[in-house]
């Protein structure tokens, strides 16, 4: 392999890259690069780490750490990334979330761990924090009652060693001990973060190769980072020679109340001397909404550095739009009748539609969707299945299932074959062929099974699957599914969604698309939709109702407001809507005083139609 | 980074339980009888890290079979090979590479990673060799921690050839290693060569000139010319329709494959090759070959390019004394020593020779043996602690006698004497001192705890004999307690030894035992002591030491064994009665090495030997005395005096060499 120079480098693929992300590209120091909505964060990395490889700017065989929030965005950046550079310099590229970072750090090191801590036997991994909860109300009841939950996860999940000085320490102590000496333990993604960071700091030879191994970091939408994750990093990489990419908005900072870490921004350029480098270009929206996303950024938040929509689009292009109405079944008919024309008019899909609310949102889209679905368009809850549904387990078990129904499904396959080799540890080609010969004979079984039967038993088709994957190797891949609750849960409630979908008379591939909701609107809240875009977005309750607290967290509100807006390709439509029901069903007037500072700027952007829908 | 540890299972002379060598230097050496598992270490290692198929190919045959088991009636059979290996924490070129497969023991100590070898053999109903599966794998759980599928990764293909096994076997062709084919060393060296832009256009050129040159002779284009016109008769594609005889730039592979190491001046007229040259000095050869590949690539490595090269470079070679003079190994194991120093290599050596291993540091030795099981069992020396003075006494002890590690049977005992005189008894009793690879150790005052404990590891039955030295200052009971307390230093329970009509004597009575008396002047407790140690086949020479023994049993000889008009001046008992009693005094008090020595526990003939023993023992060399006296004896009259001490250890010697 030869490398380049670094003056004849050019991006891979010819794409061109903005001043900044050029400087970005090519940095040689640590930096924070605020990339506002459709900058193409993932792009800039990509060409990153294609640069450093390329010219041996990370030094062979030294590699590159990428850690994201999400699994699939840590997959979509690895596989970005052995596109531009191919697959042989993507072997030193490692993408990871910060949970699974944590874990293999965890699970290679555990005896590195202080005595104290010792781990018992193959722990378990505690899917939700509700059991520790549990623990703190045996041994202490008053002080769980004296105080909030959120204040007990955070002190239960402080950083270690563990303190024994004082009650409350003690107590924390015990709880610790209690799920540490379980049999196996029990710990949950934030104790394995504790923990990785303990063995870190405890370790100096571990850290010191780590470094050693790692010349560069990047960091996927930092401004989400949360206190532990940011205290994590610092004492993996503080003061080492890594070279630190993080990238981020601050425009779009909604997790405060999931634990991210306030002002991280100016935190991390203080810890880190790093480098602040603005990314001007949108990818994502039309001029218009560029510009009045500038003009709300401006305004609202206070921050000055301008989008610039890409030249792809006509210069007056997009549409933003505040619809005012009477009552919510007005607001419904019409969302409906206007969706239904720019379906049929501009040749969207309902993939390319999406309803957002800001939360509650059964109480503001519930009777939407209902109305939608009855009317033959049908719109679904995403927030309910998108925990099923980004589950790899469920996933594949859908995959083989679009196998067995229809004929001629190529990505399914490759799907499907991925998860059984990484679970089988098969990679050589012998193997993979072996693999693949098994999954179809499998395939064939369950047809001529499924025809044999008068009705489709899921739940056995289910199982079955399983059993073809073998049950042990899923657990042994997955520890959060060693938790057998939780993954029968999802089984069941997988079980539960194909009946309901088969119920009403489709076929099994009719019941998996219902399922997947390719022909559904997906509705949702603004917190799922960070990452999405979409050619229409409504959004709906631009009301002081939906943003009870905005006085108390504004610039929080004000980002989500943010967010929202910026999912948008081509349009974007607010609903205000005179009364609403709450969520007990009555109804309530709404006003716009508290928010009124949102209307006043959308108005004086000149971009924005405000129309009254009266009803016809 | 470097081998720390080896673990061999079910690989040919290995049982499925295994064996493991612990490894902490950078010098290694396999040691141990024929047949005893060492290539086999070796050849494990080529199997795991080696080059070519062949070397990396796992048949049949390497399936261990034990000893009782028959051959027709196994189904199924697996082999595994771990290395478990560690970084140096400057090691930047290693370390990024395989971080993410590392793990740790306890807090603070150094992460490893293991790389495994795993090999399953099926009898088959179609092929006689049966159906073999390999893998070559990622142990990521630390050792001793349950191993569950997912813990095994597949070792990745990338990774493959950064560690390199250069295998060199006992029978060497370095030949074979100066070509220029896949695996060779020669390769290896000149795929390091940069071809550049340059290069190619030159080499083309020159081609052409030679080309040109050969086209000038005219029966050369004369046979170009009817080539074509025939080639174009019978030929009517459009493709291939020009035929040209003449060199070609594919020529450079085939150049290269030319390429040869010649030496000279030879004292004829051509240069010799490699083959030319004696088998020591291929032998010799064979070796640069290999310190020149590593410091080569060692050089190039610190270009900037990117060539990719092994991180480590394991050197096994099996019996480096092969062909070579003894007077040449040590520059032998000097060469293999520098090698091994070089930062990325590690050395691994069987030998069954003391030659190779008396030039080597005993902490880097490992021993070879086969068990009753027929399976290889392999041990480390065990040192006492660096702090103990003892660790200098034992280590230099093995690097005097390096044959203790080939030995079937060692005798302990005090000195030179011992050694000689054991020599000729060995003849005498026809047990063949040679054959039955019986070694001669020095007794270590104080240490011989740990040359037990040495042997024992070994598993070399051994005899110890020491002198009693009775009436000696420490002498006597002080014998007995001594030998006593090295008992219970090796573990022999107390109540095995200690227990006297009283019970158990108590440690404080022990620690007194040199004090005691002889009551009477009479010493038959003491040799009922004696007597009862040969149980453990410790025996002492009686009462004095083994020179006095051989005095006392052989005095004709020994008093023969005087140079012309030498000898004790000795005044005439009856004439000089005083002088002789000064004489005769002086004497008892030089052998008893005390000033107040009365000999009360001697015989009056012992005291006058003592004369003797003066003469022979305290002023002259000791084993000349021994070599002249017992050369003067012939068999049968060595064996119709021979001392009844000698005649139980040989009886004893026979038992454990038929075990």
């Amino acid at each position: 392999m030869k490398y380049k120079k670094i003056d004849d480098w050019i991006p891979s693929d010819k794409l061109t890259l903005e001043d900044n992300a050029l400087t970005t590209v090519k940095s040689n120091y640590n930096t924070l690069v605020v990339a506002g909505p459709g900058a193409g964060k993932t792009e800039l990395l990509a060409q990153r780490a294609s640069f450093l490889l390329e010219t041996n700017n990370c030094l062979f065989p030294k590699k590159i750490l990428a850690i994201s929030f999400k699994r699939d965005a840590a997959y979509n950046l690895k596989n970005r990334v052995e596109k531009r550079c191919g697959e042989s310099f993507a072997k030193r590229f490692e993408s990871l979330t910060f949970d699974a970072f944590s874990k293999v750090i965890l699970d290679r090191f555990f005896r590195g761990l202080p005595k104290e801590y010792e781990l018992k036997g193959d722990y378990d991994v505690l899917v939700t924090e509700n059991s520790i909860l549990d623990l703190y109300k045996s041994f202490n009841l008053d002080f769980v009652n004296s105080n909030n939950k959120d204040k007990i996860y955070n002190f239960h999940n402080s950083k270690l060693p563990l303190n024994i000085t004082g009650k409350e320490n003690e107590l924390r102590w015990q709880v610790w001990q209690e799920l540490l000496t379980s049999k196996p333990s029990k710990i949950s993604f934030k104790m394995i973060m504790r923990l990785a960071q303990l063995i870190i700091e405890t370790n100096p030879i571990i850290k010191r190769y780590l470094q050693q191994t790692y010349s560069h970091l990047f960091l996927d939408e930092f401004q989400d980072t949360t206190v532990l994750q940011y205290e994590f990093l610092n004492s993996c990489f503080k003061d080492s020679d890594t070279i630190i990419t993080a990238v981020g908005d601050d425009k779009q900072r909604i997790m405060l109340w999931a634990g991210a870490q306030p002002d991280i921004f100016n935190a991390y350029k203080n810890d880190y001397s790093a480098i602040e480098l603005a990314l001007k270009m949108n990818f994502r929206s039309a001029p218009r909404l560029v510009e009045l996303q500038n003009h709300l950024m401006f305004k609202l938040l206070n921050k000055s550095d301008f989008a610039i929509a890409s030249d792809k689009w006509e210069k007056d292009s997009g549409e933003a739009l505040v619809w005012i109405y009477d009552n919510p079944e007005n607001e419904t008919e019409n969302i409906f009748e206007s969706v239904k024309q720019w379906m049929l008019n501009e040749n969207l899909s309902p993939r390319d539609i999406c309803i957002l609310v800001k939360q509650q949102l059964s109480t503001y889209a519930g009777d939407l969707i209902e109305y939608f679905c009855e009317n033959g368009l049908k719109a679904r809850d995403e927030n309910q299945l998108q925990d099923l549904l980004t589950e790899d387990v469920i996933l594949f078990v859908i995959n083989v299932i679009s196998l067995i129904s229809m004929k001629n499904v190529q990505k399914e396959k490759t799907d499907a074959l991925n998860f059984l080799t990484n679970i089988s540890h098969v990679f050589d080609d012998n193997g993979l062929l072996q693999l693949e010969t098994e999954l179809n004979k499998f395939i064939l079984k369950m047809r001529d099974i499924i025809k044999a039967q008068k009705e489709i038993n899921i739940r056995s088709l289910i199982d079955g699957i399983i059993a073809f994957a073998s049950i042990d190797r899923i657990k042994s891949n997955y520890t959060n599914y060693k938790n057998t609750k939780f993954l029968n849960d999802l089984l069941i409630q997988l079980t539960n969604e194909l009946e309901k979908g088969l119920s009403k008379g489709n076929t099994l591939t009719e019941a998996v698309n219902i399922l997947l909701g390719k022909d559904s609107i997906p509705v949702m809240t603004i917190h799922k939709s960070k990452g999405l875009e979409y050619n229409t977005v409504i959004f709906i309750g631009l009301e002081d109702g939906a943003f009870w607290s905005f006085e108390s967290q504004q610039d929080e509100d004000k980002c989500a407001f943010f967010v929202a807006l910026s999912r948008a390709k081509e349009r974007v439509v607010f609903t205000f809507s005179k009364t609403r029901y709450d969520k007990w069903g009555k109804t309530r007037q709404q006003s716009i005083e508290k928010i009124k500072v949102l209307f006043e700027e959308l108005q004086s952007s000149k971009i924005v139609k405000f129309e009254v829908k009266e009803k016809k | 980074m470097y081998i720390s540890k080896i673990t061999i299972k079910g690989f040919r002379s290995f049982s499925p339980e295994g064996a493991t060598i612990n490894i902490k230097n950078k010098l290694n050496a396999f040691i141990g009888l024929n047949s005893s598992g060492k290539t086999a270490a070796l050849e494990a290692l080529s199997k795991v890290f080696g080059i070519t198929n062949a070397e990396k190919e796992i048949r049949r045959q390497d399936f261990h079979v034990a000893q009782i088991e028959n051959i027709d009636l196994i189904s199924e059979r697996n082999l595994s090979i771990e290395v478990k290996m560690e970084f140096d924490e400057s090691d930047n070129d290693s370390i990024p590479h395989f971080f993410s497969q590392m793990v740790i023991d306890e807090q603070e100590s150094k992460p490893y990673i293991r790389i495994r070898l795993e090999s399953n053999w099926l009898k088959s109903e179609y092929s006689e060799e049966g159906d073999i599966e390999t893998n070559l794998l990622f142990i990521s759980v630390p050792e001793g921690e349950l191993e569950v599928e997912e813990s095994k990764r597949v070792f990745p293909k990338h990774l493959k050839g950064l560690i390199q096994v250069l295998y060199i076997p006992a029978i060497r062709k370095p030949s074979d290693q100066v070509k220029y084919v896949s695996g060779s060393i020669l390769y290896r060296v000149l795929r390091l060569l940069n071809f550049d832009e340059k290069f190619n256009i030159d080499f083309d050129n020159k081609i052409n000139e030679i080309n040109d040159l050969f086209k000038g002779l005219k029966e050369f284009s004369e046979i170009q010319n009817s080539l074509s016109s025939f080639w174009k008769k019978f030929h009517k594609d459009e493709r291939y329709k020009e035929s040209n005889l003449g060199f070609t730039n594919s020529d450079l592979d085939s150049i290269l494959k030319k390429l040869e190491v010649s030496f000279s001046p030879t004292g004829t007229h051509r240069a010799f090759q490699v083959n030319d040259l004696g088998e020591g000095y291929r032998s010799l050869f064979y070796l640069t070959l290999v310190c020149a590949l590593l410091e080569v690539e060692e050089k190039l490595s610190k270009d900037e390019d990117d060539k990719i090269r092994p991180l480590l470079t394991i050197l096994a070679i099996e019996e480096p004394e092969n062909h070579i003079a003894p007077q040449l190994l040590g520059r032998v194991v000097s060469i293999l020593t520098s090698i091994s120093k070089q930062v990325k290599s590690q050395v691994f050596l069987s030998s069954h020779t003391p030659a190779i291993v008396k030039r080597i540091d005993p902490e880097t030795i490992y021993h070879f043996r086969i068990d009753e099981n027929y399976s290889t069992v392999i041990n480390a020396i065990t040192l006492p602690d660096k702090k103990d003075e003892a660790y200098k006494y034992v280590k230099e002890a093995v690097r005097n006698y390096p044959e203790i590690y080939f030995a079937k049977l060692a005798i302990i005992g005090e000195g030179d004497s011992e050694e000689v005189i054991f020599n000729r008894l060995m003849n005498t009793n026809e047990v063949d001192f040679d054959d039955n690879l019986i070694t001669f150790v020095p007794l270590g005052h104080r240490f011989v705890h740990h040359i037990w404990k040495l042997l024992k590891v070994l598993n070399i039955p051994y005899v110890t004999l020491l002198d009693l030295d009775v009436e000696r200052n420490g002498g006597g009971w002080g014998r007995i307690k001594y030998i006593l307390e090295q008992l219970i230093e090796i573990g022999v329970e107390k109540k095995d030894i200690l227990s006297t009509n009283e019970g158990i004597m108590s440690d404080e009575k022990l620690s007194k035992m040199h004090t005691w008396i002889f009551k009477d002047n009479k010493t038959d407790v003491l040799l009922s002591w004696v007597n009862f140690l040969e149980k453990y086949n410790i025996f002492y020479s009686s009462p004095l030491d083994i020179d006095f023994l051989m005095l006392e049993h052989y005095t004709e000889y020994y008093k023969k064994a005087i140079p012309k008009g030498g000898g004790p001046q000795i005044p005439d008992k009856a004439l000089e009665l005083a002088k002789y009693n000064i004489k005769l005094n002086s004497s008892i008090q030089a052998s008893l090495k005390s000033e107040d020595a009365k000999g009360l526990t001697y015989s009056d003939d012992q005291k006058e030997l003592m004369i003797w023993y003066n003469y022979h023992f305290l002023g002259r060399g000791k084993p000349a005395t021994h070599i002249t006296a017992l050369s003067a004896m012939t068999d049968d009259e060595l064996k119709k005096s021979m001392p009844p001490v000698f005649e139980r250890i040989f009886s004893t010697i026979n038992e454990l060499l038929k075990k």
